[in-house]
């Protein structure tokens, strides 16, 4: 028994070793760097610590705004894709062999095309001369073209767009997992389709929608160029704003404050989506 | 008489036979050796590798891998790999070469290399001067029918929220703020906050662009109608046909801007990476970035001919670009950014 203990142990040392060298490190890194003096474009390891950075942030009302306008684009997403991941999902779950494996690809095709491609192919399509306005315009539903570059309404359908596949892969895990005796239980127990889906079905794939909801949440959070090109550099989120510091005025300690309170973020996120379902669970049991 | 036409005939091969061995010498000392160059993509690149890196590479038989992007990168690891650069030869523009050999992590211009004497002074200082570009206006000259002349006339009522700015910070924002304050009379030092009120004036801003082929769209569709912009990025796009037109405003004038090559400070091909240079400024190299792609040359020896010369600036005209204090405009650059943030969130 302490053998197999011993060699499960040995077995995710890689992975350790990886997640130390790739985060722990950089994290510690950042944080170190997020307590030094930057000024007139260099940052001055030689000064003593200050928390010049984090005072700089919570003084300009700009970047709590940038922060607020993130999350609020995030949780937007996420609430988005899960209304339209779900069904996409279960449909998927329900269909058969050939059919199954034609959906899945057409779900995960996106992302192996990369954010660039599908952002640049929504460009085009969402401009005021794009195909969208076009139509719009020649059915007369309206009279002028739709602004939706450079507003947080593009970015928001952006957004969507590209972290869609990201809910859907967890909520279909999850509903094909279900047991197929629990939904004909339901049946012989009398329930039709619809009740069928909202008292079994639904509560049973809620952890597929959660762990949904925080991949996509995460990867809006900290998404930068989706943001850049739809928002056409008027929509500024946190990822844009690290890059700027960073990378444009060499402001490291800046962007890597910036990083500091986006990682706490997102921590806090992963709490709560982790206390909500053993919330619910004790609420179901009692 | 026949000894001595044997010694001399021998003299003569010898003689002649120098270089060439200087040259294979050369040759072998450049063998397999890699060079990692940070420049530009797109045309600058396709010049470069016809002019530069593809002669070089088979006269050497050496590689030279270009890095392609935009400075800010190329800057940043310039920085952070000072002791070991993974780039030996950086192109950046007029104040970033300044400030990295200031900061010592580019080297000094070398003035023994045979080119540098060809160049104008200001391209002999703050790295090797490659191309000098002029910073004016570019607008679609089909949906604006009263020529632009002045910088004034960004704020004409025709031009509201028209008016394209590049993403900040960028050497064309920074300058545009100075040139605000120039074009209506406001003290750089002391009046931020009208310039900046004045700048927001031209909004709502349709684009802040970053890539060209985004902002020539536009320009063509009329969501922009405008843009402050070089003069080579312009002419370049102009030749391919966008009904656009390039003006070097007037009040106080168009911007000096230089693209400039730095040697790493710590490179372990300094002599392959000064080669390379030496090439990227003579004549050959300078003349065909005036003809391919309208970059102004640095080399006071390049002859183009008028059609081209049109489209630089060319010989007197280089005096009459205005220059900025870009030490100054360098120290206020992170406020000025947190400005153009508010202004643009607020357009």
């Amino acid at each position: 028994m302490k053998k197999s203990v011993n060699r499960a142990n040995a077995m995710i040392v890689p992975l350790t070793a990886v997640f130390v060298i790739l985060f722990i490190i950089p994290f510690l890194v950042l944080l170190y760097y997020s307590f030094l003096t930057y000024k007139s474009g260099q940052v001055i390891p030689s000064t003593p610590y200050t928390i010049d950075a984090y005072q700089k942030f919570f003084a300009d009302s700009f970047y709590p705004r940038v922060v607020g306008r993130t999350i609020r684009l995030s949780f937007l997403t996420a609430i988005i894709c899960a209304v339209l991941g779900y069904p996409v999902a279960y449909y998927i779950s329900k269909a058969k062999k050939y059919k199954k494996t034609i959906l899945l690809v057409i779900v995960i095709l996106p992302l192996v095309a990369g954010v660039m491609v599908q952002t640049l192919g929504l460009y085009g399509i969402l401009t005021s001369y794009g195909p969208i306005n076009n139509a719009l315009l020649a059915m007369g539903i309206i009279n002028e073209p739709i602004e939706f570059l450079g507003k947080e309404s593009g970015v928001l359908i952006g957004l969507t767009q590209g972290f869609l596949p990201y809910m859907i892969l967890p909520i279909l895990t999850v509903i094909q997992a279900i047991p197929e005796n629990v939904l004909e239980a339901a049946d012989n127990l009398g329930a039709n389709g619809f009740q069928r889906f909202i008292r079994v079905t639904l509560p049973l794939s809620k952890n597929g929608i959660i762990s949904g909801f925080v991949l996509v949440f995460g990867c809006c959070l900290n998404s930068y160029t989706t943001p850049l090109l739809l928002g056409r550099g008027k929509v500024s989120v946190i990822g844009t704003s690290i890059y700027q510091q960073a990378m444009a005025l060499y402001n490291w300690p800046f962007a890597s404050a910036i990083a500091m309170i986006l990682i706490a973020l997102v921590l806090v996120v992963f709490c709560v989506a982790n206390v909500v379902p053993k919330h619910m669970k004790k609420r179901q049991e009692a | 008489m026949k000894k001595l036409f044997l010694s001399l005939l021998l003299s003569a091969t010898m003689a002649c036979s120098l270089p060439v061995c200087a040259m294979a010498e050369t040759t072998d000392d450049f063998k397999d050796e890699t060079l990692v160059v940070g420049v530009w993509g797109g045309t600058i690149e396709s010049v470069l590798r016809e002019s530069v890196v593809d002669p070089m590479e088979e006269e050497y038989g050496c590689t030279i891998d270009l890095v392609l992007g935009g400075t800010s990168e190329r800057k940043a690891k310039m920085y952070a790999e000072v002791d070991n650069p993974s780039m030996d030869v950086l192109f950046l523009n007029i104040y970033e070469s300044k400030q990295a050999i200031d900061d010592g992590v580019a080297q000094e211009v070398d003035t023994s290399l045979s080119n540098v004497a060809s160049l104008y002074d200001f391209a002999q200082t703050g790295g090797y001067g490659m191309s000098i570009m002029g910073l004016g206006i570019c607008y679609n000259n089909e949906l604006v029918t009263e020529p632009i002349t002045s910088w004034k006339d960004l704020w004409r009522e025709d031009l509201k929220g028209k008016v394209a700015l590049s993403t900040f910070p960028s050497f064309e924002d920074d300058a545009f703020v100075d040139i605000t304050a120039q074009a209506w009379g406001l003290d750089l030092e002391t009046q931020e906050e009208e310039i900046f009120a004045k700048i927001a004036e031209l909004g709502p801003f349709p684009l802040f662009f970053n890539d060209l082929d985004e902002l020539f769209l536009e320009l063509k569709q009329g969501t922009v109608k405008a843009a402050v912009i070089f003069n080579s990025y312009s002419n370049d796009y102009i030749e391919q046909g966008f009904p656009c037109e390039f003006v070097y405003p007037s009040d106080p004038g168009s911007v000096l801007a230089k693209d400039t090559i730095v040697i790493a400070k710590n490179t372990a091909h300094e002599a392959l990476a000064k080669e390379f240079v030496n090439r990227c400024i003579g004549v050959d190299t300078q003349t065909a970035y005036a003809e391919k792609i309208f970059f102004s040359p640095c080399n006071k020896d390049v002859v183009v001919g008028e059609d081209v010369a049109k489209k630089l600036v060319y010989g007197d005209d280089v005096d009459k670009l205005v220059s900025l204090d870009w030490d100054y405009i360098l120290e206020r650059e992170s406020d000025w950014t947190d400005q153009y943030n508010r202004l643009i969130e607020n357009n």
